[in-house]
């Protein structure tokens, strides 16, 4: 090979390294502006004019910037009594979940343990053979557990996909030399798992308080399904009937005779809806961005089979 | 393992005189070796399954039997296939069959490739701050509840103020209203879900491309292969598994189209298009108290889900050996 065509490839591979890092560049700007926008939309909009809002002059900057929409929320009594109960469920149940969730997940993880096999396989049939949604409901209708405050707790509360996560992660962490250590000390299973193994798998530990924590706050179906009253709703019921009351009340606006007053209330209402979807979603924005690490790590764990 | 072989040891030395009996080895097992620990641990896991999933499992019968809510179960009468045969009969079947499939299959061949061409073009970047602020923004609609989406898509999407429609009016389109009409429900369902999903499912991808040994880009490299040529030799090979793994679980759960998220973006006007099997089964069983009918369509479909599961699985273990088990 001679020298001119070495060189004539790098200058060519050069070359195309440039526009091919530029054309990159320019997809994953693209992909930030489709999720980002929308998002900022919502949170100017909540903060502006309704009028511009509903007239569609919104674009980029807020316009006439007013609280009220806020004001209103704060005085809305069934919305904050959504926001305590979904704090409640999202703190309680995500600590609940996943401590049950660490402890089963040990024993599984420990390849002498002779119940590891059938209780793997026990659990491992509910992933795709289920009773079905009326079963189930029978099931807690006739435990009493309908309409208390235990029940989103209870319904779905241990995933087995989060239980093989944290079976793999004591798998691939279990430290053999501490555990040999451990059992030579005449350290019990017990003196093991909770002295020595938990203090070293902080990360799984966060993992798992956070996706339980995460998924309690934004699920809306189980409460649907169990909880009629309003004392013990979820955000999420509370935000649904705002948010779907005001497209009701669009629909029937044409027919209805005091339309000025009505108006009004629209006005309102279209600016609540923004001030409401940001609040709801603001408490999981911040915990996302603070613990994102251990997000992608439980999500990247879980796609390792073992 | 070798604090077990010691255990072995004397075991086995016993074992030469006399074959210890099977309450022994239990006992064995439990108190010298302190297993009764292990099963404490998962105890409280164990007695919630069997609550909360095998005995619904055992509740399945009411499809069988004519089921009142005021009786107990073994009380009511058997039917046997009655209400599968009314399903199959009952004009709900072939909508809801093709519905689901219809929905579950545009959801997963065009939800698909996204996350991973996104993957790899985070992974062919170079300037790494800008992969980590692109990872950080996609990830985050994944932390928006759907309640919140289907009212964002409500709001961007309505045919009067939605900034869609006001892009359309203005480039002299007649407005559409998206949530309403039963020719959009499924576009909208797909391609919201890819604005929410793409940068969480990408992450998996991500992960197994980072785990390259960069000595096979230098070696692609010195052999003189474009950047197209990397991608196709080495970036796609090395994701195939995590691929065929992610596609297997999809197929199997086929008819297992996200309940809420489609229930939450019904109107009463696109029914025709949004009335699938999760649904169906909440509106005969909960709402109109027909239990024993919904489960009977329950069960039908996790039945055929959970063939479908088997059986592409026995393909994948041929063509690919990739197996969910």
């Amino acid at each position: 090979m001679s020298k001119m065509s070495v060189t004539g490839r790098k200058i060519r591979s050069s070359r195309e390294d440039m526009v091919f890092e530029i054309l990159t560049k320019i997809l994953l700007i693209i992909a930030c502006l489709i999720v980002l926008y929308p998002l900022y939309f919502i949170i100017i909009a909540s903060i502006s004019n309704p009028d511009y809002v509903i007239s569609g002059k919104l674009s980029l900057f807020p316009v006439d910037v007013t609280f009220s929409g806020y004001r209103k929320i704060f005085k809305f009594k069934n919305l904050m009594n959504g926001y305590k109960n979904s704090f409640f469920y999202a703190i309680v149940g995500g600590a609940v979940s996943a401590a049950l969730t660490l402890f089963a997940a040990y024993p599984l993880s420990k390849n002498d343990f002779s119940g590891r096999k059938p209780f793997t396989i026990f659990l491992l049939i509910t992933m795709f053979f289920q009773g079905g949604m009326i079963p189930l409901y029978i099931v807690v209708n006739k435990l009493g557990l309908r309409n208390t405050p235990y029940v989103l707790l209870i319904v779905n509360g241990i995933q087995v996909w989060n239980l093989l996560v944290t079976r793999s992660y004591f798998k691939t962490n279990h430290i053999e030399s501490l555990s040999e250590a451990a059992e030579i000390d005449g350290c019990s299973h017990f003196g093991y798992f909770f002295k020595i193994l938990l203090p070293i798998s902080k990360p799984i530990i966060i993992t798992m308080v956070l996706f339980y924590a995460v998924w309690q706050w934004n699920d809306f179906f189980r409460a649907m399904i169990y909880l009629d009253k309003p004392d013990y709703q979820p955000l999420q019921i509370v935000l649904k009937e705002l948010l779907a009351t005001a497209q009701i009340s669009s629909a029937i606006y044409d027919l209805m005779e005091n339309q000025e007053a009505l108006t009004e209330m629209l006005r309102a209402a279209e600016q609540m809806k923004y001030g409401v979807i940001v609040m709801a979603t603001l408490p999981m924005m911040i915990v996302y961005l603070i613990m994102q690490e251990y997000f992608v790590q439980g999500i990247t764990m879980g796609s390792v089979k073992g | 393992m070798q604090p077990n072989k010691s255990v072995m040891v004397t075991n086995g030395g016993s074992k030469s005189k006399a074959k210890p009996t099977l309450f022994q080895r239990i006992k064995h097992r439990l108190i010298t070796r302190g297993e009764w620990q292990l099963y404490l641990l998962i105890l409280p896991v164990v007695v919630y399954f069997i609550i909360f999933h095998y005995a619904p499992m055992y509740g399945i019968q009411i499809a069988f039997r004519n089921y009142s809510i005021t009786k107990p179960i073994l009380d009511a009468k058997w039917v046997g296939l009655t209400y599968f045969e009314r399903f199959i009969k009952s004009p709900m079947f072939s909508q809801l069959f093709k519905n689901t499939l219809v929905l579950s299959f545009y959801d997963l061949f065009v939800g698909f490739p996204f996350p991973v061409i996104f993957a790899v073009v985070l992974n062919q970047t170079q300037s790494k701050r800008l992969v980590k602020f692109t990872q950080t923004v996609t990830f985050a609609p994944y932390f928006i509840s759907m309640v919140v989406l289907v009212g964002m898509l409500h709001l961007f999407l309505s045919p009067t103020s939605g900034m869609v429609n006001k892009l359309l009016e203005t480039i002299g389109l007649e407005p559409v209203y998206f949530m309403a009409e039963a020719k959009w429900f499924r576009h909208v369902y797909v391609f919201s879900h890819v604005w929410q999903r793409t940068g969480y499912q990408a992450i998996i991808y991500f992960a197994a491309l980072t785990s390259v040994d960069p000595g096979l880009y230098e070696a692609a490299t010195i052999d003189g292969a474009t950047r197209l040529e990397k991608i196709w030799y080495i970036d796609l090979p090395s994701i195939t598994p995590t691929l065929v793994t992610m596609l297997l679980l999809a197929v199997g759960r086929v008819l297992n189209v996200d309940t809420q998220r489609t229930l939450l973006m019904q109107a009463p006007t696109n029914l025709v298009t949004s009335e699938i099997f999760g649904t169906y089964v909440y509106k005969v069983g909960l709402i109109n108290a027909q239990f024993s009918y919904s489960t009977a369509i329950d069960l039908f479909k996790t039945v055929i889900n959970l063939t479908l599961l088997i059986i592409v699985n026995q393909i994948s273990k041929k063509l690919t050996e990739e197996s969910l088990w």
